[in-house]
């Protein structure tokens, strides 16, 4: 059902793309070529991604296609993706944390079609490149991997600005005293850090993004990272970047200090994955059939595979 | 029939595009384009790699044929306001010398400076890097790439993030520098 439904997909859109560029001479039996995009709106990702990577945190815009899936679910990272893309490629997708939601099975079929030769894993450790919504695998990414990840509202600034040309300005002055204030008032009134996701971010010292719906306990995996970690918004046309070996730090203040979620227990003990009995993953809320709550990770690969060692 | 050289081909600019980025995300990486140039050099592979009518080039020593260029279809501009300025590094800047640094709201302007030279990776230029992507510290060897460059380039990007994207090309390697790096062992004078 659903590879039929992306086969038409890709059919309707491939005739508005028009013409090929002469040098791109890959086409296959459907007539599209490799990848998807065709090579103009590769190079236009392109370019952006190294202007990304070369201003660590600064959004980039570009002129974002048309994709013959619904927006918010992941045309940026899918752009990202595509435009990165080879054959010898070994893509892993997630969303949620999960390899198997409707989102990332539907992402995942897409790429199979569009890029033969692609080998699809669930495996972060043998994974390539990674397309994610909201978690970053807990599984260390490794050196010379890459992470691309979903991204729904790129700028952080948009709770205290809603004119994007000033919000620019304020980018590039690095001018983020509004945010800050916005941030204190919320931590005095609550007294403890109440933003869950997408948790305001300061790259190299400089840009301050978004670092999309990923939960805080995530944040921290950024900071001087191995992997490259790439953020695409289609709604929004923006690229932005987070470089291997970059800081990046979590705003916060020396009174109320940034830490990520809490998974202990009434009796202060750090509680465990029902299923795998891990104590250090991110866990999700269930409720169990007689009504009790349960948890297990979000992370299903690497939930899996910590069954699989203890077998 | 036209044998269309490889780097034209949608498959080896993927490839290119990918050590691109690697050697962006890893300043002084060097990349060894050479699988997939065919006859053509490093410049022509990168150049190949990321232009297209929408974007504009300067070549005022002309180190790209008319043939080349008009497959590149960027349009000509100065080195002013160009988007990729290619420069032959092995002289040192002309007097007056200053590519795009982009604006404040918009530093993604800043032009893409192609330095071309003779020697990556040895040589008796030594460049110790610092910056996002590296690890601490980073020294890398360059040759026959005029040090006036580096004191330029320091002046360029001191106002961060107005600044230009540099990527070092020889007839086959590329490295980049990309704005965001500092360059420690530089003696400031010119
Ligand atoms: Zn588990």
């Amino acid at each position: 059902m659903i590879q039929s439904l992306t086969d038409e997909a890709i059919q309707k859109n491939g005739a508005s793309v028009g013409v090929l560029n002469t040098a791109s001479s890959e086409t296959n039996r459907y007539n599209y070529q490799f990848g998807f995009l065709d090579e103009y709106a590769k190079k236009e990702v392109r370019r952006t991604l190294l202007k990304a990577v070369a201003i660590p945190g600064y959004q980039v815009p570009y002129a974002s296609r048309e994709m013959p899936i619904a927006r918010g679910f992941g045309t940026g990272g899918l752009q990202i993706t595509l435009s990165l893309i080879g054959s010898n490629e070994i893509l892993k997708v997630i969303d949620q944390g999960s390899d198997d939601s409707v989102n990332a099975v539907n992402i995942r079929k897409f790429v199979a079609t569009t890029c033969p030769g692609v080998t699809l894993t669930r495996q972060t450790a043998e994974a390539t490149l990674i397309q994610s919504r909201h978690r970053i695998p807990e599984k260390r990414l490794k050196f010379g991997q890459i992470l691309v990840l979903q991204v729904p509202y790129p700028d952080p600034l948009v709770v205290v600005e809603p004119s994007e040309e000033k919000r620019k300005i304020m980018h590039g002055d690095g001018d983020y005293a509004r945010l800050w204030v916005k941030l204190y008032e919320d931590m005095v009134k609550f007294k403890e850090i109440t933003i869950s996701h997408r948790y305001p971010t300061r790259i190299n010292g400089f840009y301050v993004i978004d670092p999309s719906p990923i939960p805080r306990f995530d944040v921290p995996k950024l900071h001087q990272a191995e992997a490259l970690c790439l953020f695409g918004a289609g709604r929004e046309k923006k690229i932005y970047a987070v470089p291997p070996y970059t800081d990046a730090e979590p705003l916060s203040f020396s009174d109320i200090p940034f830490r990520v979620e809490d998974f202990t227990d009434e009796q202060g003990n750090r509680r465990t994955c029902q299923r795998c009995g891990s104590m250090t993953s991110f866990l999700n809320e269930l409720i169990d059939s007689k009504g009790a709550k349960v948890y297990q990770c979000s992370d299903s690969n690497y939930c899996d595979s910590q069954l699989g060692d203890q077998k | 029939m036209l044998a269309i050289d490889a780097i034209w081909q949608a498959e080896t600019q993927q490839k290119i595009f990918r050590a691109l980025l690697n050697c962006m995300s890893l300043p002084g990486e060097i990349a060894d384009l050479s699988p997939y140039l065919g006859n053509s050099s490093a410049l022509l592979g990168v150049l190949a790699t990321l232009l297209d009518g929408t974007v504009s080039l300067s070549d005022e020593d002309e180190l790209i044929s008319q043939q080349v260029r008009h497959l590149l279809q960027a349009h000509t501009a100065s080195s002013e306001i160009a988007n990729f300025v290619v420069k032959d590094a092995t002289k040192p800047p002309q007097e007056g010398f200053l590519p795009n640094l982009g604006e404040l709201p918009n530093p993604e302007k800043g032009a893409t400076l192609i330095l071309q030279g003779e020697t990556l990776g040895v040589g008796d230029l030594p460049l110790l890097l610092r910056g996002p992507g590296v690890n601490g510290t980073r020294k890398v060897s360059i040759a026959e790439f005029h040090p006036e460059w580096f004191i330029h380039r320091q002046q360029w990007v001191e106002n961060f993030p107005l600044g230009i994207d540099l990527f070092l090309v020889t007839f086959t390697q590329v490295m980049a520098i990309p704005r965001a790096i500092t360059i420690e062992n530089l003696k400031l004078k010119i």
